[in-house]
């Protein structure tokens, strides 16, 4: 049974899935069901170090840098419409690849073109982001965004994060109203 | 407090009065509004959760419509049980000819009032390809009420739109009440196009709605166009659409082109001609608009067209003028008899018959305005002019 996550709540992966160590995150929405400019919304995760800063540029992972140096944190490929069974879109994360000095992965998404097609996430519903085990293929965890969404238009999800020998996942559900440039002053690209 | 697509805010409790409204505001009759109460699974559940100008309350009297000022009355207190959003949706008439979508308004606006609240939810209708839009919703959240704006929809119309709530609206109209054996026969269908006959003219009831929008389009066969190699034309007819207007009060005017006389919509003559044809490319010929809900400042418009240039090959141009009112059969008037040498046609007239508006097919050919002016007693003094 996958822990089921509320805003703020956290849970340890590692006792969750004693032995985890590569690690699907699929992040999810539902398409526009009306006529006008499909939403592109492009995930995006951020290996930060103990100061909560990116530990350098290839470690913003999103549409245009798929992947870490080390792969420790690979992007599936963008998913343009958000049409299709499933997760939307996935990042993978090998945790025994991540650097020492990372402390947390942060999951995000944000809305492509957000501006020109004034669009934000008060228009997304049912966003959620889960993990899942890649050796057994198991949910560990899950989080419904259930937050009542206005004019963001990006939105960090969660963030996997090192507690001693433990990794930890933390609902977070907050967004930024300028998109990508919010996440990149937070994190410092 | 403006709200843009997305945003959302609270609505308090108790009454809420939404109105729907649209720039130009003389275009609102060519508009439906519903509403659609949904359930958690986002459909409408039961018979009168579908709220429109034929079921214009749900059973509970929650959300009240007054079609006529396109406005819901709100009674958060009243919403049943398992009712968590109200989405309030505007559409054009399909009855409406030629207006296909909100392009063709310059803003949409969706205003949220109660005693404590004022929501201003403003929508810029240019470039719009929709003919349906979700405007806004209520929703309840965390026990309390608020609006979300959203201003999305379907090009297709309100069919997609209420589909998506799990609403037929071919199956919407509402039932007839009596049983088979006590209706009168029913009213033989209304013809949706008629051809009118010189001296037989047709008078057009007011709708309840107001008529709204009359369209009247002059179209011909534009003959051999040649483009030349700096896309200069030559050869082919151009015909010139126009009106002399006697309003009520005695107030005369003449829209056409020529002398860039295009009248306007929302005050006198309320009469405008859309921009003239002269290139010979356009499918659709030249239009021009009445303003139906100010029919009553109307006496009389005489619809002619005229050959500015070139030789008057009427037979040649089979030119042809529909007048169409919003809910009303297309009236077709064709100009079957010619004349040559004269470069004037006095095509129809429209008066003002208790409220009603009578066409009547004229076809009569004149050597120009003065002419005809005199033919028809409009009283205008007439100079030369060029476009």
């Amino acid at each position: 049974m996958p822990v089921n996550l509320t805003k703020g709540g956290n849970v340890s992966l590692t006792k969750e899935a004693p032995g985890i160590s590569k690690i699907r995150f699929g992040l999810g929405w539902d398409a526009r069901s009306t006529d006008g400019a499909a939403f592109d919304l492009d995930a995006v995760a951020v290996v930060v170090g103990a100061n909560g800063k990116v530990l350098s540029q290839p470690y913003f992972v999103f549409f245009n840098n798929l992947a870490t140096p080390d792969k420790s944190v690979v992007h599936q490929g963008d998913n343009r419409t958000g049409a299709g069974e499933g997760d939307d879109e996935v990042i993978e994360v090998d945790l025994p690849k991540l650097p020492a000095e990372s402390a947390k992965v942060v999951f995000a998404a944000t809305i492509y073109e957000a501006d020109t097609r004034k669009q934000n996430f008060g228009q997304v519903a049912n966003a959620y982001i889960r993990a899942v085990d890649e050796a057994t293929g198991a949910e560990v965890m899950r989080f419904d965004l259930s937050e009542d969404f206005s004019t963001e238009t990006s939105l960090v999800f969660g963030e996997l994060y090192r507690r001693e020998a433990e990794w930890k996942f933390k609902a977070v559900g907050a967004g930024y109203a300028d998109g990508l440039a919010g996440l990149v002053r937070d994190y410092g690209v | 407090m403006d709200l843009q697509s997305g945003q959302n805010a609270p609505v308090g409790g108790g009454l809420v009065r939404l109105a729907l409204t649209c720039d130009p505001p003389n275009q609102a009759a060519s508009l439906d509004v519903s509403a659609f109460m949904l359930n958690a699974a986002g459909r409408v559940s039961g018979d009168g959760g579908f709220v429109f100008y034929g079921n214009p309350s749900d059973p509970a009297g929650a959300v009240r419509l007054d079609p006529v000022a396109a406005t819901f009355q709100v009674d958060l207190a009243r919403v049943p049980m398992g009712i968590e959003r109200v989405v309030i949706a505007l559409s054009i008439d399909p009855g409406v000819a030629g207006l296909r979508a909100f392009s063709q308004f310059r803003a949409l606006r969706l205003s949220a009032t109660s005693p404590n609240v004022d929501l201003q939810f403003p929508v810029v209708a240019a470039g719009m390809t929709e003919s349906a839009l979700i405007m806004g919703e209520l929703y309840l959240r965390n026990g309390a009420w608020k609006l979300r704006a959203l201003g999305q929809g379907f090009v297709g119309g309100l069919a997609p739109l209420a589909r998506n709530y799990g609403v037929d609206v071919s199956e919407a109209a509402p039932a007839p009440a009596a049983a088979p054996a006590q209706r009168p026969p029913a009213p033989p269908t209304a013809p949706s196009r008629i051809d009118l006959k010189k001296r037989e003219p047709i008078s057009l009831e007011k709708p309840a709605k107001g008529f709204g929008q009359i369209e009247i389009n002059l179209n011909w066969t534009r003959g051999q166009v040649k483009r030349g190699l700096f896309g200069g034309k030559s050869g082919g007819i151009d015909l010139d659409l126009g009106c002399m207007v006697e309003h009520a009060d005695g107030d005369k005017d003449v829209i056409q082109a020529l002398g860039e006389r295009f009248g306007r919509l929302d005050a006198a003559p309320f009469a405008k001609l859309l921009g003239d044809d002269r290139t010979g490319e356009s499918d659709s010929g030249e239009t021009l608009l009445i303003n139906g809900d100010r029919w009553a400042a109307f006496k009389r418009v005489l619809i002619y067209a005229f050959i500015y240039d070139g030789a008057p090959h009427w037979a040649a141009a089979n030119a042809v003028v529909t007048v169409q009112a919003p809910g009303s059969p297309e009236l077709v008037v064709a100009l079957d008899e010619h004349s040559t040498g004269k470069g004037m046609c006095a095509i129809a007239l429209l008066e003002n018959d208790g409220g009603r508006i009578r066409v009547t097919k004229l076809v009569e050919y004149f050597a120009a305005h003065p002419q005809m002016d005199e033919a028809y007693r409009f009283g205008f003094q007439w100079q030369a002019g060029r476009k």
